[in-house]
């Protein structure tokens, strides 16, 4: 009995299998084909963690502004206009958003300013735990009074400062913070020797007898009491370098944001955003801000009537349940996710007209399938990496592929935090050979970055010249400068080597690693060493994020702007900032905030390349190479279909409704 | 018997428990975690933000109290939300254990079906030209990296040939529905499931060859033997049933296997399995993906052990369970 069920289960496997051969799909000339990454099925603008998430929902809606080939905001279902209205500090900008007349969602209905103040709202939403940066990237008026629901949060926050200085002062309040702080890390343990094996202190005891106090053995050994004391001490003898006014504000500003919607909703409205008429609104936005019209005009509008049904400040469940079915106004709708393929179909209703295809299809295929896949014809659309292998393949098979400038950059940084030294600094930048690693990797497909900012960005300096240049000799120089001395063939100071660690996720593969085996064998024979640690890209981000680490290889990607206030700035320094290669540079800060809040390009220009210069002269960033991206389109693709003007900022994406197949 | 069940299946609770601590404490050990994977790039996050996420995201506190937490919901079933798929997990192990299921059981069967005459052919023909082919081929499989083989497999039929589909599930420009749906996944199922059963025939044609030894050399088959039956009713009649009793055992060991999903595999066929979810999940830190997913497979692992030993009983009337 056994026998027969496998037997016949297995003939049925042979019959299904034999009959789908036969059965080749025959390639319909009504579906294109896009192949592209893993995506997670969160198809939503509010809640989606993932670009191939994106690529899909934003075949389906639409943003008020969209950016041309050479990343300028062009009108795409509206226009904004703005105005800086004020003087001095008091300035304000406001934007009035127009949109379109006779603009339908998918579904028919009529899109109006509500759909696009309700993505604003979302975003804003004290619940919100999605990834856009929209609430703090543009200081809308009354945003923070609204996320965090208190009518008087500016005035609040006014008073923090003076109230954490007070406190700062008063005597008994100053020494609770030492004992709730532990001074500060100070103090770990009771069996801990303070100034480590080397030093002549042995125990908290002797430290406090150092400092002229006095402990009895008994309550050395109690931690409450041991730390009390401490705490006393400290305040009496070190008092200045601690940052109490800093607890206090941060403790002041926690108990500020504690109370939310706990309580009930106290501001229903984000004062600086009105409603003019059915298709206008108004934004004011504190002071004047290059990004401010980019934020406000690239969220996508999405229909209110779908997503916010039961929506009341702080209630996103609405909008969570329709995270795997997007909808909106774009040129195609949302069909189905099974399979690993994504199906879309024409929406009849577009506002340019119907698409002149009539389904989309996106189909999940690894990364090193893409070529094969597009030579095949089994996709019609891809991304794959750009390399030199890929490049010749698609060239022997004849294939139409396109390259573009990546909006982003690859560099390595330094930290000085880890690194204070400049000298040693420098002297390291001084032992990195980009132009060899850079053409050897990737040849035509990328070149070497002068500054740290990707290229494509407009006030980019495309006169930059190579800051500090390979130069064995003159990095030993730069060590030397730093109190280093060649002993017995190695590099010391104080009796120590110069050992330096640098961190790279997937050494075997990864473009900058020929840099790094130069700068060991360089820094071997100067007597000082290199440890490269070769690890993956979760550990690298964790330690550079937790200052673990002396230098590191990452990139930047998705560069929209020229504003370097967070990767750069003094504030972002602090732990959870970007700026992890601690650059504290008063002038620098004075730049960044000229830049953001200058709207002349040509003026942009002087004063982003000033920064950089400065950034550079820090000796903590070397940027390494800006490569290029590849899109590529199987024989089955009307070449004549794609957009005239193509770059990273405006491609096919930017005109699915005009792709075609070709006539067979 | 039940007594034994009921008792195993008492102590399976404890070993849960046990191993779900274990599984959570392990996870949030790694470096790195959700928020941080997801914010990692963006400049513009700021320290607040990734604090409130963290708290929104039920990581922010330590260990224990997450861990309570959780337990809170699973002995209800809940397992919570997916951090990179934002869906209960459930329901996404739901829908993806079936495909990483037809996949595995499929290649099973096939691989039982191929592997256990030719073990037994391997064993009556010990030592000569026939033993030593079918050896050899099925070491061989054993050994091929899963990943080189599909390459190997794909050049040759879906490049070169282009009789097959390079990769995926589905064919993505066809519209097919009904009967020529499942044929175009069976189209798609035929070279992964090839990759399965070369790899996987080998440990079942060398178990089956060896316990097939082990019995030919039984008092009992000589005793067949010598009763003067035909050799083919001495194989298959009196040895090979008696091989049967362990292989029927391990099968039941191959429970979790059949669910779990094949990492690779999946991956390079791109298909929606569970295998491929799971890497994806601990690269991307979804603590509730991977609770779910791996608590899952405690609890199949758990059962599967408890049937193999019921099946021993069932199947050897001399193992008496008291």
């Amino acid at each position: 009995m056994r026998k027969r069920i496998i037997a016949t289960l297995l003939a049925a496997m042979m019959a299904v299998s034999t009959a789908a051969c036969g059965g080749q799909a025959s390639g319909g000339l009504d579906t294109i084909v896009i192949g592209v990454d893993q995506w997670n099925g969160v198809f939503s603008p509010f809640f989606y963690n993932s670009s191939y998430d994106a690529q899909i929902f934003n075949a389906v809606q639409e943003t008020v502004l969209e950016t041309n080939a050479n990343n300028e905001l062009i009108d795409n279902l509206g226009h904004i206009d703005s105005k800086v209205v004020g003087k001095g500090d008091n300035k304000k900008t406001v934007y009035t958003i127009k949109l379109n007349e006779g603009i339908k969602f998918s579904d028919g209905s009529d899109m109006t300013i509500d759909d696009l103040i309700f993505t604003y709202k979302v975003l804003a939403d004290p619940n919100y735990d999605g990834i856009s940066t929209f609430r703090t990237a543009v200081n809308i008026e009354g945003m923070n009074e609204y996320y965090y629901d208190n009518p008087n949060y500016s005035e609040d926050v006014a008073k923090i400062e003076p109230e954490a200085k007070k406190a700062a002062e008063d005597k008994k309040q100053f020494i609770q913070y030492l004992v709730d702080t532990k001074c500060d890390g100070l103090f770990t343990a009771v069996d801990e020797d303070p100034d480590g094996e080397d030093g002549p202190l042995t125990s908290w005891a002797d430290y406090l007898k150092d400092k002229g106090f006095t402990i009895s053995e008994a309550d050395a050994k109690d931690e409450a009491k041991l730390v009390k004391a401490l705490a006393e001490c400290e305040y009496e003898t070190n008092k200045d370098s601690y940052d109490a006014v800093a607890y206090f504000e941060d403790k002041l500003s926690k108990d500020l944001v504690a109370n939310g919607l706990s309580d009930g909703i106290d501001v229903p409205e984000i004062s600086g955003i009105k409603k003019v008429d059915d298709l206008t609104c108004t934004v004011t936005t504190i002071g004047v801000d290059m990004n401010a019209e980019r934020q406000l005009g690239t969220q996508n509008v999405v229909p209110e009537s779908y997503y916010g049904k039961g929506f009341e400040k702080g209630k996103l469940d609405g909008v969570r349940e329709k995270n795997s079915v997007p909808m909106g106004s774009g040129p195609y709708k949302f069909v189905s996710n099974k399979n690993n393929v994504v199906r879309l179909e024409a929406n009849e209703n577009y506002r340019l007209g119907a698409p002149k295809t009539k389904y989309l299809a996106f189909q999940v295929v690894e990364e090193n399938q893409k070529a094969d896949a597009i030579i095949n014809g089994d996709i019609d659309i891809a991304e794959p990496s750009a390399s030199k292998e890929i490049v010749k393949k698609l060239d022997e098979a004849g294939v139409h592929y396109d390259l573009f400038d990546n909006n982003g950059y690859g560099y390595v940084a330094i930290s000085a935090k880890r690194i204070p030294d400049k000298n040693v600094r420098e002297g390291l930048m001084h032992l990195m050979t980009r132009e060899q690693a850079i053409s050897t990797y990737y040849g035509p497909l990328a070149e070497v970055l002068q500054r740290p900012l990707s290229s494509v960005v407009a006030e980019y300096p495309k006169d930059a010249k190579e800051y500090w240049g390979y130069d064995p000799d003159k990095a030993l120089e730069c060590f030397k400068k730093a109190g280093y001395e060649q002993v017995n063939g190695k590099l010391v100071k104080d009796g120590k080597q110069l050992v330096v660690e640098v961190a790279i996720s997937d050494a075997s593969s990864h473009p900058a690693t020929p840099i790094f085996t130069q700068m060991k064998n360089d820094m071997e024979a100067m007597g000082a060493k290199l440890n490269i640690t070769d690890t993956t890209g979760s550990i690298l981000f964790n330690r550079v994020d937790n200052d673990d680490v002396d230098m590191w290889c990452m990139a930047w990607g998705n560069t929209q702007h020229a504003d370097l206030t967070q990767i750069f700035g003094s504030e972002y320094t602090r732990k959870g900032g970007s700026n992890r290669t601690y650059i504290q540079d008063k002038e620098l800060d004075k730049l960044l905030k000229e830049t953001r809040t200058t709207l002349d390009l040509e003026k942009r220009k002087e004063l982003v390349a000033k920064e950089l210069d400065i950034i550079m002269s820090w000796a903590t960033y070397m940027p390494i190479y800006q490569r290029k991206n590849m899109m590529a389109y199987s024989s089955n693709i009307n070449i004549d279909s794609l957009p005239k003007e193509q770059s990273m900022f405006y491609n096919y994406k930017s005109e699915l409704e005009n792709l075609e197949l070709n006539q067979q | 018997m039940k007594q034994y069940i009921i008792r195993r299946i008492l102590t399976s609770i404890i070993v849960l428990f046990g191993v779900s601590f274990l599984l959570y404490g392990i996870i949030r050990m790694m470096p790195g975690d959700f928020v941080q994977q997801m914010t990692s790039g963006n400049p513009e996050i700021t320290a607040e933000q990734k604090e409130k996420l963290r708290e929104q995201y039920g990581i922010g506190g330590s260990v224990i109290e997450g861990y309570v937490n959780w337990v809170k919901g699973a002995v209800k079933l809940d397992f919570g939300d997916s951090f990179k798929y934002k869906e209960p997990v459930m329901k996404v192990i739901s829908e993806r254990m079936w495909v990483s299921f037809s996949l595995a059981a499929i290649a099973l069967i096939i691989e039982l079906a191929i592997a256990i005459p030719l073990g037994v052919i391997a064993a009556t023909k010990q030592y000569s030209k026939t033993d030593y082919t079918i050896v050899f081929f099925a070491l061989a499989g054993i050994s091929l990296p899963s990943f080189f083989f599909a390459a190997l497999l794909r050049r040759v039929f879906a490049i070169g040939l282009k009789v097959l589909p390079l990769s995926g599930m589905v064919t993505a420009r066809a519209h097919y529905t009904g009967i020529a749906y499942y044929l175009d996944v069976a189209e798609h199922f035929i070279l992964p499931i090839t990759v399965f059963v070369i790899l996987g025939i080998g440990s079942w044609l060398r178990y089956t060859r060896t316990n097939m030894l082990e019995v030919l050399n039984m008092d009992y088959v000589r005793t067949a033997r010598a009763k003067g039956l035909d050799e083919r009713v001495v194989v298959f009649k009196h040895a090979f049933r008696n091989t049967l009793i362990p292989i029927v055992t391990f099968i039941g060991a191959q429970i979790p296997a059949l669910f779990s999903g094949a990492i690779i595999t999946e991956g390079i066929f791109s298909i929606p399995g569970l295998g491929k979810a799971a890497i994806d999940a601990v690269n991307e830190k979804d603590l509730p993906f991977l609770m779910g997913y791996l608590v899952f497979l405690a609890v199949l692992t758990l059962l599967g052990t408890l049937i193999s030993d019921i099946l021993y009983a069932v199947v050897d009337p001399r193992v008496r369970y008291n």
